[in-house]
């Protein structure tokens, strides 16, 4: 019988905590790292927003989706096209990103959630096979094969940072933001309708849970992160073309999520780490090496740490936390003796 | 009077095998009604036909005077039908306290949108959860209210189940075999807390039951299957005594 621990840190613990992190985000890497990792970073936090995404579908909603990149392409080519074509404001097309990809997922979630399991996986993984011939096709509007030129957001005149730095700050301020409204989204009573619709649908039904509804619009939801990460790509690497967007990407960010903890948002920063450095390092190490490396390096984790790192980051937290008593007040083994005294009593 | 639930000529076929034969009975609000039948007689999916998880082929359901026939299984528990399972549909990735609060899911109506800007709930949640403690106290569950609901005892999942259904401010209860598993003294507790909470929460009980003894005492009526099709219909002693019955559960005597 397992207690669920509901951690309490101390004041100080917390600020502490805050601090570090602060320390580590707002200043170690935009101030103290080479300015080219500064926008992989920038590129990292990307991920993790789309990560987390994949985090609220697959985690909780239990549908596999590989097909991502399609989400993340639609964020990208809608930025791309209204700053290049129109000549919008790139900041003011994350919104239009967001909205029309969470118009496309709940529009392609309607019918792909009627599939089941390994036919929605496969359902979505021929959704990011789709996605560069079709962008390739209507080169008028998405330049083709050859993409789109966006270049990077020049900060504002008043602030004394660079190219790569502002990007990092803008990306980390909109990740900042979803990783709250996703911590929110998976508090209390929603949570528990999608782990209910997760593990036993009859179960979920008679609780009055609309499996498919809340599905779609967790898809839908889980777009519209794949898609404010797309616009903000687009921003970071100053050009989009089709085939960034491929099956490779879509896979690429179901195995961060992977690595990271299907079910942990933390894990997602750590799993976009993952599919962002792993790669680079491996080839460092070998060129002609670098996807057995990278191969090697994810069986490995799966195989270590099934619940991923982040998940296994949560377990020592709460282990950590119940050990120190950091924790709101929990039951006690005696009072659990209570509850089952009437069973005990008649067993012996 | 009018009955709460009405069930008229139900039938429900599953391919080639008919699983309910024209099945009709009422029950009257406030009262206790007790289903019994031999094995495989139908009485579980009798069930099902009402909580809406199984398509009815033939006849009608009326809850409260409305039809209810049609309707999708997740909209049930909103009209104040509330059940448990014969196998216990507890989730163990979830508390004791979150499985109960699932309970309350119609009522709180939670969207995205709400739960993101943290507002527009129809019920308070802080509410709801004082009234899921009020509940888990009542039931004696208290102390494992913030454990995982995995790895508990059955008792003890049977009586987290009732909480569960508690919660959705029932009407109608319906207790699939809620004593199975239970030892003799378990079961004198659960009749004892049936009796009590149909009382408290002014309900009407529709209870699937094998433990005769305990059927036959906290019963205002019983109605027995038989191989999908009622064979018998009315109070305790008239049950006890019929002749159809006997043969049913002890084979045929003619």
């Amino acid at each position: 019988m397992s207690v669920v621990v509901k951690p309490r840190l101390p004041v100080a613990v917390r600020i502490a905590t805050a601090i570090v992190v602060a320390i580590l985000f707002l200043y170690v890497i935009p101030f103290m790292i080479p300015n080219y990792l500064v926008s992989q970073f920038a590129t990292v936090l990307v991920f993790a927003i789309a990560i987390v995404g994949i985090n609220l579908v697959t985690g909780y909603g239990g549908a596999i989706t590989l097909g991502h990149a399609a989400f993340v392409a639609l964020g990208s080519y809608t930025t791309a096209i209204l700053t290049v074509r129109y000549g919008w404001n790139p900041y003011a097309t994350i919104p239009v990103a967001a909205a029309l990809s969470w118009i496309a997922g709940w529009c392609l979630g309607f019918p792909a959630l009627r599939l089941q399991g390994l036919y929605l996986a496969l359902g979505t993984l021929v959704l990011s096979i789709t996605v560069p011939p079709v962008l390739k096709r209507f080169d008028a509007f998405t330049g083709g094969v050859q993409g789109l030129n966006v270049g990077n957001p020049a900060p504002p005149a008043s602030v004394p940072l660079d190219e790569s730095q502002w990007i990092y700050f803008v990306s980390l301020a909109i990740a900042a933001v979803l990783y709250v409204v996703a911590r929110r989204i998976l508090s209390g009573p929603l949570r528990r309708a999608l782990v209910a619709a997760r593990d036993n649908q009859l179960v979920a039904a008679v609780m009055g849970v609309n499996r498919a509804r809340l599905t779609t619009a967790t898809f839908a939801m889980s777009s519209l992160y794949a898609g404010v990460a797309g616009s903000l790509y687009a921003m970071i690497v100053g050009f989009v073309s089709p085939d960034t967007f491929n099956v490779m990407m879509s896979l690429s960010l179901f195995v961060g999520a992977v690595v990271g903890g299907i079910t942990s948002l933390s894990g997602a920063f750590i799993g976009a780490m993952f599919i962002q450095f792993v790669p680079i390092w491996a080839s460092d190490i070998d060129v002609s090496l670098g996807g057995l490396v990278f191969g090697g390096a994810l069986i490995l984790t799966l195989v270590l740490i099934p619940a991923g790192v982040g998940g296994l980051a949560e377990r020592w937290y709460l282990r950590a936390c119940a050990r120190l008593g950091w924790t709101e007040a929990a039951a006690t083994e005696t009072a659990i003796e209570a509850s089952t005294r009437g069973a005990q009593h008649e067993a012996t | 009077m009018t009955a709460l639930l009405q069930v008229r000529n139900v039938g429900i076929e599953f391919g080639g095998v008919r699983a309910l034969q024209d099945v009709s009975f009422d029950v009257d609000p406030g009262t206790i009604c007790g289903l019994i039948g031999p094995n495989g007689a139908g009485k579980t999916t009798l069930f099902n036909a009402i909580s809406r998880v199984y398509a009815v082929s033939r006849g009608t359901i009326h809850f409260d005077n409305r039809d209810i026939t049609a309707l999708p299984a997740d909209r049930i528990i909103g009209l104040g039908i509330a059940r448990t399972l014969q196998n216990v549909g507890l989730f163990g990735a979830l508390s004791v306290t979150e499985n109960v609060l699932l309970g309350a899911h119609h009522r709180l109506k939670p969207g995205f949108i709400n739960t993101i800007f943290g507002r527009g709930a129809v019920v308070d949640i802080a509410q709801i959860e004082a009234e899921a403690r009020d509940i888990l106290r009542d039931l004696g569950l208290a102390g494992v209210a913030d454990h995982l609901a995995g790895g508990l005892p059955f008792g003890t999942l049977k009586r987290i189940e009732l909480a569960r259904a508690l919660i959705s401010l029932p009407r109608l209860l319906m207790l699939d075999e809620p004593a199975n598993g239970l030892s003799h003294g378990e079961v004198d507790e659960l009749s004892d807390v049936i009796l009590r909470v149909r009382r408290q929460y002014k309900l009407t009980v529709l209870l699937v039951e094998h433990h005769m003894r305990m059927l036959m005492r906290i019963s205002d009526r019983v109605v027995v299957l038989e191989n999908g099709i009622k064979i018998a219909d009315g109070t305790p002693q008239d049950v006890k005594a019929d002749p159809n019955v006997a043969a049913a559960y002890l084979g045929a005597v003619t």
